[in-house]
Parts: structure tokens; sequence; C-alpha cells
């Protein structure tokens, strides 16, 4: 550049006065907002979402009376549609703990589902409060026509 | 700056291959367990590899405008992370559409959903930063060096299915020892097209948002000679 410079100080003046500050404001409100948010919305404080019954039997003392989240497979599944009480085993092979639900769940679970619960172990029943179930990275087409039919019936 | 023929030929093969995507996706068979929800995993994915892709943008331009210090690498850097920005919104809304329905939640706190929301954090921190600083060259390279750190955001969050235990699914199409398609080949075809027609279109919103961040500029240098001018006359 070859303009003769101005005094330093006065040319970010200058530039400023056009601006307009409402989106910086709005910006970094919705910034600390997002962060406050990720920062205390994350009850687990750990950044596995769960234990696995296995975990829980072996740190037992640790977790008995706390609220916490269990994962594992769906067994043994008895479904009341009319009162939505719903109870079922979760499992991860080697331990395995009664559970028990009120509410619609999902489409998808079903025996052999993956499931993730939150809730309170009261005796050695968990009482979830909370019901995820978790969909593999499988996808599939179903294999026969009258697989197929009744997919299309279902969708209807 | 006139039309010219590389944006316009660049928007064509997108809006092509955009409805090849489509037409594809809404023709595919229903999956055996989710239905006809599995078509949203044409768009889900699709969106996070531009999403990714964008941020890696955003830490290439960022470079390369260290290295060669032509402002034109920070346009694009810019350009990049705000496609960046709109594309995770789009995965997080489209996922939340199929988490309701399959996991019976809009949103979990697991590793993979934390770490792309934190994203929006790290790069709407990146254009807050440059919006609050006025000189362009200094702009350019705070904006280069929190855009290289934060391409760090890509491995992590892909990887946070595999490190931490959560609700989000692994992935589908594994490329870590071995590659691997766990799921029926037609669906792999249409993923395939579906993510070449969202590189297209970042190749295109990366065109076009770069030509119009050159203008801003060519803006912003006219306005400052005015107001040099405006002062010396002022003072003269």
């Amino acid at each position: 550049m070859t303009a003769p410079s101005p005094g330093p100080t006065r040319l970010p003046q200058a530039r400023r006065r056009r601006r307009n500050p409402l989106p910086t404001v709005l910006g970094v409100l919705a910034l600390v907002g997002l962060t406050a948010f990720l920062a205390f919305g994350n009850l687990g404080k750990s950044l596995e979402y769960f234990v696995t019954p296995t975990e829980y039997v072996q740190q037992r003392a640790e977790l008995e009376g706390r609220p916490l989240r269990i994962g594992g497979l769906v067994k043994a599944v008895q479904y009341n549609p009319q009162t939505l009480d719903l109870k079922f085993d979760v499992t991860d092979g080697s331990a395995s703990f009664p559970v028990q639900y009120t509410g619609a769940v999902s489409d998808l679970f079903k025996e052999d589902q993956g499931v993730v619960v939150r809730g309170e172990f009261q005796g050695d029943t968990f009482h979830a409060s909370e019901l995820v179930v978790k969909h593999s990275e499988e996808y599939n087409v179903p294999q026969t026509q009258a697989e197929l039919k009744d997919l299309l019936r279902q969708a209807e | 700056m006139r039309q010219d023929r590389v944006t316009t030929g660049l928007g064509l093969a997108t809006l092509l291959s955009l409805g090849v995507a489509v037409a594809l996706g809404l023709s595919a068979p229903l999956d055996q367990n989710q239905g006809s929800l599995v078509r949203l995993f044409f768009v889900h994915v699709p969106s996070a590899w531009l999403s990714y892709l964008a941020y890696g943008g955003t830490g290439l331009f960022g470079l390369l405008y260290l290295l060669t210090r032509q402002r034109r690498w920070d346009r694009l850097a810019l350009a990049s992370a705000e496609i960046g920005v709109l594309f995770t919104v789009s995965t997080i809304v489209g996922g939340m559409l199929w988490a309701k329905p399959t996991w019976g939640a809009y949103w979990v706190w697991d590793a993979r959903l934390t770490t792309t929301a934190l994203s929006i954090v790290i790069y709407g921190g990146y254009l807050l930063i440059r919006s609050l600083i006025d000189d362009p060259d200094r702009r350019a390279r705070v904006a280069a060096v929190v855009g290289l750190v934060g391409t760090l955001y890509v491995p992590v969050n892909y990887m946070a299915v595999e490190w931490w235990r959560g609700v989000h699914q692994t992935q589908t199409l594994k490329l870590l020892g071995g590659i691997r398609f766990d799921a029926a080949p037609i669906y792999g075809w249409v993923l395939l097209v579906a993510t070449l027609a969202f590189t297209l279109l970042y190749a295109y919103l990366l065109r076009v948002r770069g030509i119009l961040a050159a203008r801003e500029e060519a803006r912003e240098e006219r306005e400052l000679m005015e107001d040099l001018q405006g002062m010396e006359v002022a003072r003269g």
C-alpha cells in the first residue's frame, strides 16, 4: 500500500461505528448456553453411557442405590398392552437382572434386542424410568416374499 | 464478477446426482426391522460425511493460508466452516427423526451424539472469533490456527462409537481392520451414490460461498478506502 497511512488509533474507530453488535452478542449467548447445556445435561459424568450387568455385579458396592444406566440384551419379555407394564431380563450372557418399566416402548423392542435402561435397583430388580432401544449397524432387506408382504402391510 | 461456467456446471451436476440419489433412495427395498426408516440412512450418513469433509476443508485451507498467506484460502476456510455447521445440524436433525421411532428418544447423551453437539460449539466459536477480529490478516491467522486444531473433532467423532460404549450404532461400513459393509448390498450402492452427490454439493456450496466471501471482502476494502479518503479530506 502506497497511500499515506493515517494515525493508527483513528482507523479502528471509524470502522467500528458501522458494526451491529447484535449478531456477536447473540452468538456469545448461544455458545455459552450450548456449553452449559452440554456440561450439565450430561448426567452420566462419564463418557461410557452405560454399565453392563457383569460390571454391575463386580462394582456392586460402589453402584448400589445410585441411579445408573444398564445396557444389555432383552430376554423373557412380559408386556401388558393395557397397563403398559413391562417386565424383562437384561443380560450380557454372564449376568442377568430383572427389569421393570411402565410406558410405551419403540416398535423395535423385542427379544434379543439391545437395550439401555436408566433407573435404580430396588433389591435385585431394576426399576427403569427411561428405556432406549439400541439398533445394530446392520441393515438388511427381508429374505422372503412373505416377510416383505408383512412389512408392507405394517407400513400402511 | 460474472456468472462463471464452472459454478453453473457444478450446480447442475449436483442437482442431477442428488436427483438420482433421491430416486434410488425412494425405490430401495424396506429394511426388515425399521421399514421405511432406513431411507434416513441415505441422508444422515452423507450429511455427516459432508460435515467431516467441510471441517477437514477448514483445517486444510487454514493450513494453506498459513503457508502461502493468500487471502483466498482464508475465504475458503470460512466457507467450509459454515457449510460444516449447516450439515452438522442437518445430520443431527435427520438422526433425531430416526432415533425417536427406533430408540424411543430423540436424543441421548452418548459419546457420539455429545461430540457431534460439541462440533457446533467448536465451529460456532470459530465463526464467532472471526467476527470479533477486524484486521483481516490477523483474523485469517487466528482462524487458521483454530480451524486446524478443530479438525481433531473429525477423528474423535468418527471413533467415538468404538472408543466409548453408547447407544449410537457402530460404523456399517467398516474401514478399520478389513473393509466390510454390514448391510444389504443395495443399500451400499444407494449410499455410494448419495455420498458422491453430497460431495459434489460440498464442492458447489464451497465455490458459491467462496465467491460471496470474495465480494464481501472487496466491499470491505472499498469502504475502508472511502473511510481513509474521508479522513484525509477532513484533516486537510
